[in-house]
């Protein structure tokens, strides 16, 4: 189960789900995450524990925005696993926006394992077109 | 290794989740919905050595201070708070998935600690802690008391 991609579900407004890809080597797992919007910005916080920045790639195309990322945890050495509640993991996640937004403005930040984006939306541009008159 | 406390590395765990209210929600994209109602949070390995333990514990967005880890007559405890980021004002929240809210898990670890060489870390979301073995396996010299010979 853990080991395939997932559809992600659609929600209202800002994001709608597409789909994510599977990875031969590691389970594929997608980030648990918050999505807010308000009327300038789109907010998403994604939780990616164990992911440093190097190893986080996100991407934005045709209005699809992709949150990429592999988790490194050390491995103890010469210690055996006595208790397993979680395994490393690729994190992938992918967003269909369904408003523009200003993509040369996305900000994003990462800290303590919490992936912050802000997304501005763009604003219409809104052109008069003048009528001539002969 | 297996030897040292053979097959009984029964680990017994006391959970005691004050809150658990993301496994009180349906978590479709996460886990199967099954699963996200018993598995406890946060997620913790346990990695084992004839001279102490090292747990990882895959804690994102929490901040440091709040988090408390104690060693106590061979039980950890660990606690700590997440909070929600501040919503901005007027939002509209489409999805959300992340748990917040205090969490506590206990767990009863296979031999004694010595507690005051522990050591934690927090970074990237991951809290490591270091739990060196007591050294109660040293042989120790016992001292024999004599009765005072004018008794």
């Amino acid at each position: 189960m853990a080991n395939q991609g997932r559809t992600e579900m659609a929600t209202t407004g800002g994001a709608q789900a597409v789909t994510a890809e599977r990875s031969e080597a590691r389970p594929v797992l997608a980030p648990a995450v918050d999505v807010y919007e308000t009327s300038d910005n789109l907010y998403i916080y994604a939780d990616l524990p164990g992911v440093s920045d190097k190893d986080l790639e996100l991407t934005f195309d045709e209005g699809v925005l992709t949150i990429e990322a592999s988790q490194q945890i050390e491995t103890p050495q010469g210690f055996e696993l006595a208790r397993a509640e979680f395994q490393p993991v690729d994190f992938q996640r992918s967003f269909r926006l369904r408003e523009p937004v200003d993509e040369s403005k996305i900000d994003a930040r990462l800290k303590d394992g919490v992936l912050t984006l802000v997304l501005p939306k763009a604003k219409p541009s809104a052109r008069r077109i003048t009528v001539k008159t002969e | 290794m297996n030897g040292l406390w053979g097959p009984a590395l029964a680990w017994p765990t006391t959970w005691e989740n004050e809150l658990r209210r993301l496994f009180d929600l349906p978590l479709p994209t996460l886990f199967g919905t099954a699963r996200a109602r018993t598995a406890p949070w946060p997620p913790l390995n346990v990695w084992v050595h004839e001279h102490g333990l090292v747990v990882h514990v895959l804690l994102p967005g929490v901040d440091a201070d709040s988090l408390d880890v104690t060693v106590q007559e061979q039980v950890l405890r660990l606690s700590g708070e997440r909070k929600q980021p501040e919503l901005p004002e007027g939002a509209t929240v489409h999805m959300s998935e992340r748990p917040y809210g205090k969490f506590v898990r206990s767990l009863r670890l296979p031999f004694p600690i010595a507690t005051d060489a522990v050591k934690a870390s927090y970074t990237g979301g991951v809290l490591r802690i270091e739990l060196p073995r007591h050294e109660q396996d040293k042989p120790r010299r016992i001292k024999i008391n004599t009765q005072g010979e004018g008794a």
